[in-house]
């Protein structure tokens, strides 16, 4: 099978579900209006839909496929953990707040990059942590989470 | 003769003003704010202004307003670097760097992208602020013929500059493009007040933030692609041998895309309502028409760094005319500004210019100072920036991810604007993965909102009839050029085929397979 | 190389968090807001010399008697407040409730009206009605939400869950005036002529203004309510703010616009619009422009702007509050920037204001029926 035919299917299933959205926005029965709020959406979604169709087709008639270089090979462990350890981070940045939570992260990202300067790694983690919270909490005042500090 | 003297005394005493020591030296730290924001992804001028407007109550208003006037500037240099350098634009007006200002970076030519995009945006910011000098009222009659109609002709030739981005695949690049004017339905829809893929999250409803969408395709996309391949991305560092500075032919390929850019990026700047993003696709569109090999456009081509840069530095610029001359705001960050006047107990107007002379020359000159300033400090920055790629990468990507974070959080100020930012960056890498062009989704994020409003805006103007886009002299001359702009490519190909087949195929390089 | 690096951003950051307390590089003016850590707690004597060191007591000074009207505000017998105070400002930096609340610290801060800081913290988005959300959520006594108008229409057009029942009515502060203005070439002189034709051929006149369901969008859905057109008639254009609609308003695009008084006044001075009445009971200042009720149109509206209080506050912390808002409501500074922004004094606090916040309720939500944006 081909590999766009079924990037295609998931551009169609995509299209359709995009369609079933823009069919339930509430078109209001407002003030005067020539075009409403569903227009532009219906649009895109019959025009993805359109698009999906087009992929497939020729990936059918194998006038094209992906050029997918690294499809075989993916390092997905590192892949992996990199998102495991980014979406941990978005969790906690939060409650846990920004100084340790940054920390962490700086530290974690760049074992996961392959790194084994642990005493490096630690201190540039700390160091551009708490530099750039200076900078935008002393200087900016923007207000990052102080999280379990506060 | 008398107008020429009267314009070189308000010049000299802006100078007067903005040479004083205090506004010297805030001056200064605008440029160097604005080109450390710059650098860093998500946090924007309009952004860094407000959070320093209430730091400003006890400065003069000038004093300010020159300080404003260099983080606006500044910022726009500095977005240049990491989308050069790392392939992680900043803003979404610096996407269009990537493009070739990353590849240029891998063909070691790093420091000439950064110095073709300093010194075009050195230029640009230059001429904009001579032309906010000499025609700001001409300028603004002209920025007012523009109507919805006009508005919607303009994001339309811009949308056709997907045609440039559209990499192997036609269907692909479709599809890219939608989803990208998908993704900008979300949220509130202006005309109507109603929900639109929102999920019943109050969230939402102020929609995806252009900003979000560009570091999520671009900086977590990339920093996740670079996870997936990462012994090959090892193998392949970047070389940092090559010449810091340009060479002989790159300033000849440069000079007059510098021009062209300053040019179109000014003119869009001041139309309120266009905006940087806009200025710069169109440029990059416009630099790969007027190239002798359109092909080569996304392999490095200094044409594509040189344009978009001066492009997005002239908006700047020309974003100011409308501000000074009507009060009305062209750019986020032009808002931010008239919040400021409004929060000193100062009207923007033509009134403005005759009301606080000291100011609006004062920042004139202030602007001219700047972009000097800026030049003799990101010069040199040049060999700095390109040391960045000497920081080990497993550091490297962890502070992309983490100033990525920093910055959407400084915007929105949201746990699901990060999940937001995640989702789009798994969203960019497998598209990426299965061949999608990123670009185009960009654009589209910027266009979607932009091109509808302005469609539906002019459709309850006509009472619902279409035909006022055609017969608005403006808006039909900017829709021709927009179509020409499609079929052009189209009919050089067939043109092309049709030599080909009459044997002069030897002639001209084919590109044949590229378009289908 | 890479070890150099590693030494500078140490030091560096050793520096910068040294220097971290100190004041910052950027010159802070002597209005603005203490850090919380320089706030005096009111155990100790409560004057304010962190703030503002020219005005320092010495040291062999008596601490003032603190019920004295000139003093910080003593706090209440269950010991409110003991520390730091926030104005939550539900929108983004320069906007009216970001500027009301930023004002409102500014005068706290000089006058210095309270025992405690006081810091303005933004969540902007949806009309408010996001940090409405958090705030209810939060039910934190020392927190309190600027608010408005604008809200009680974004609260039903989102269909957003939270309402203004979920927090404690404090007091309304200042009023805008909204403004109809046609661009200075238009053959519309007054808005007798214009009320002719809106009425002659409804969709013949754009209006441009703001979001739809916003107060420009309601004021015209009062407008035609009050001169018998059928709303579902009216040919509404909306922008993303005053800036966008008053580009299109000069450039002939629309017949006519709503907006804030103050946002196109300048446009006005500089002979590019005329405003053809004011949404106010009576004119505005020297300003000549009639009323709408004087144009015999009968509809007034106040773009009007208050604060409410946590939910779940008790009755003393609550009459703290308001009497802390009194104070700054009577101080001169406040006059003074009411007069500058061309505001007009509404203050009304207490249960006087929760009434009125009902009765608007009613009136916006009647609108907005009719408008179609809401069931």
């Amino acid at each position: 099978m081909k590999h766009d035919f079924l990037v295609a299917i998931c551009v169609v299933l995509f299209a359709i579900a995009y369609l079933i959205g823009a069919l339930m926005i509430n078109e209001p029965n407002t003030s005067y209006s020539a075009v409403g709020p569903r227009f532009l959406p219906i649009f895109i979604g019959v025009g993805m839909f359109l698009s999906g169709v087009w992929l497939g087709w020729q990936a059918w008639r194998k006038k094209s496929d992906a050029k997918i270089d690294a499809l075989e090979e993916m390092e997905w462990r590192t892949w992996g953990a990199c998102v495991i350890v980014l979406l941990g981070y978005i969790l906690a940045f939060e409650t846990v707040g920004y100084l340790i939570t940054t920390s962490v992260f700086l530290f974690l990202q760049a074992r996961v990059f392959g790194s084994r300067a642990w005493l490096r790694d630690l201190v540039v983690s700390v160091a551009l942590t708490a530099l750039v919270y200076f900078f935008f909490n002393g200087l900016l005042k923007v207000g990052l989470p102080k999280g379990i500090l506060g | 003769m008398d107008a020429l003297t009267q314009l070189l005394a308000n010049l000299g005493a802006g100078f007067g003003t903005a040479l004083t020591p205090i506004n010297l030296m805030f001056g200064l730290i605008g440029v160097v704010v604005g080109t450390a924001i710059g650098v860093l992804p998500g946090i924007g001028p309009a952004l860094t202004i407000s959070l320093l407007l209430p730091l400003t109550f006890g400065l003069d208003p000038t004093t300010a307003f020159i300080l404003f006037g260099g983080i606006y500037y500044g910022a726009m240099y500095g977005g240049s670097t990491t989308s050069i350098l790392v392939n992680t634009p900043g803003e979404s007006a610096s996407v269009v760097t990537t493009l070739d200002g990353f590849r240029m970076a891998k063909q070691g030519r790093g420091g000439a992208a950064l110095a073709t995009a300093a010194i075009g945006s050195f230029i640009a910011g230059t001429f904009a602020t001579f032309m906010l000098m000499l025609l700001a009222p001409a300028l603004v009659e002209f920025a007012l013929k523009f109507g919805p109609p006009e508005y919607f002709a303009i994001m339309f030739l811009a949308l056709t500059a997907v045609t440039g981005l559209a990499g192997e695949s036609a269907p692909k690049a479709m599809f890219a493009t939608l989803l990208g004017l998908g993704i900008g339905m979300v949220g509130i829809d202006l005309q109507t007040g109603q929900a639109r893929f929102t999920f019943g999250r109050p969230e939402l409803l102020s929609g995806i933030d252009i900003v979000t969408a560009a570091i999520g395709l671009f900086a977590i996309g990339e920093v996740l692609w670079m996870a997936g391949t990462f012994k090959r991305a090892l193998e392949e560092t970047i070389k940092t041998t090559g010449s810091l500075w340009m060479t002989r032919e790159e300033w000849k390929r440069s000079l007059p895309s510098w021009a062209r850019g300053s040019v179109l990026g000014f003119i869009i700047g001041v139309l309120p309502g266009a905006g940087a993003t806009v200025a710069t696709f169109l440029s990059y569109n416009l630099e790969r028409r007027m190239s002798k090999n359109p092909e080569k456009f996304g392999t490095g081509m200094i044409e594509g760094v040189a344009g978009p840069e001066a492009a997005n530095n002239a908006s700047a610029g020309g974003a100011m005319v409308p501000l000074l001359a009507l009060g009305i705001p062209g750019s986020g960050t032009t808002a931010m500004m008239l919040a400021a006047f409004q929060l000193y107990g100062l009207r923007p107007g033509p009134l403005l210019f005759a009301q606080r002379p000291d100011l609006v020359w004062g920042l004139i000159a202030s602007l001219y100072i700047g972009n000097a300033l800026l030049l003799l400090l990101n010069l040199p920055l040049v060999g700095v920036w390109v040391k960045m790629l000497d920081v080990p990468k497993p550091l490297l990507f962890g502070s992309i991810l983490a100033f990525s974070v920093l910055g959407v959080y400084s915007n929105e100020g949201s746990l699901i604007g990060l999940l937001v930012l995640l989702g789009l960056g798994l969203l960019a890498f497998f598209m990426r993965r299965h061949g999608f062009p990123m670009a185009p989704i960009v654009l589209g994020v910027v266009l979607g909102p932009l091109i509808e409003q302005e469609f539906r805006r002019a459709m309850l103007i006509s009472i619902g009839n279409p035909a006022i886009f055609f017969t608005r002299p403006l808006s039909l001359t900017i829709l021709i050029f927009a179509i020409l702009s499609l079929l052009i490519p189209f009919a050089e190909i067939l043109w092309k085929r049709y030599r080909a087949r009459k044997g002069q195929a030897a002639a001209v390089p084919t590109f044949g397979d590229e378009v289908d | 190389m890479f070890r150099r690096i590693v030494l500078i951003l140490a030091l560096v950051t050793i520096v910068a968090v040294a220097c971290a307390p100190a004041p910052t590089a950027t010159p802070v003016p002597p209005t603005a807001a203490p850090k919380p850590t320089d706030a005096p707690k009111p155990t100790t004597a409560p004057t304010v010399a962190a703030v503002k060191p020219t005005d320092a007591p010495k040291p062999t000074d008596a601490p003032k008697p603190t019920v004295a009207p000139s003093g910080p505000l003593a706090a209440t017998k269950a010991g409110f407040p003991n520390k730091a105070m926030t104005i939550l400002a539900p929108a983004n930096p320069g906007g009216g409730w970001d500027q009301t609340s930023r004002l409102m610290q500014q005068v706290f801060v000089s006058e210095k009206l309270l025992p405690v800081s006081i810091e303005v913290v933004n969540k902007g988005g949806a009309a408010g009605t996001i940090g409405l959300a958090e705030f209810a959520a939060k039910k934190d006594p020392y927190t309190m939400m600027t608010m408005g108008l604008v809200m009680v229409g974004g609260i039903l057009t989102n269909k957003s869950a939270i309402t203004l029942k979920d927090t404690v009515p404090l007091a309304r502060l200042t009023g805008e005036y909204e403004v109809i203005a046609v661009p200075a070439n238009s053959k519309y002189k007054t808005l007798q002529d214009l009320i002719a034709d809106f009425k002659k051929d409804p969709k013949s006149i754009t209006w441009g203004g703001g979001s739809a369901g916003g107060t420009d969008h309601i004021l015209i859905g009062l407008i035609a309510q009050a001169v018998g057109v059928d709303i579902k008639n009216v040919n509404y254009v909306a922008f993303a703010g005053g800036g966008e609609s008053a580009a299109a308003i000069i450039g002939g695009q629309l017949t006519a616009g709503v907006s804030g008084y103050g946002e196109w006044k300048a446009q006005v001075d500089a002979g590019k619009m005329r405003f053809l009445a004011v949404s106010s009971e009576k004119k505005i200042g020297k300003d000549p422009t009639p009323t709408l009720i004087e144009s015999g149109v009968n509809v007034s509206l106040a773009n009007w702007r208050g604060i409410v209080g946590s939910p779940g506050i008790d009755a003393d912390t609550r009459a703290w509050q308001i009497e802390a808002l009194k104070r700054m409501h009577d101080s001169k500074a406040w006059q003074d920037i009411v007069v500058k922004n061309e505001w007009d004094d509404l203050f009304l606090t207490g249960d006087a204001y929760g009434k009125f916040l009902e009765e608007e309720d009613k009136r916006i939500t009647a609108v907005l029926k009719a408008i179609g944006l809401i069931q």
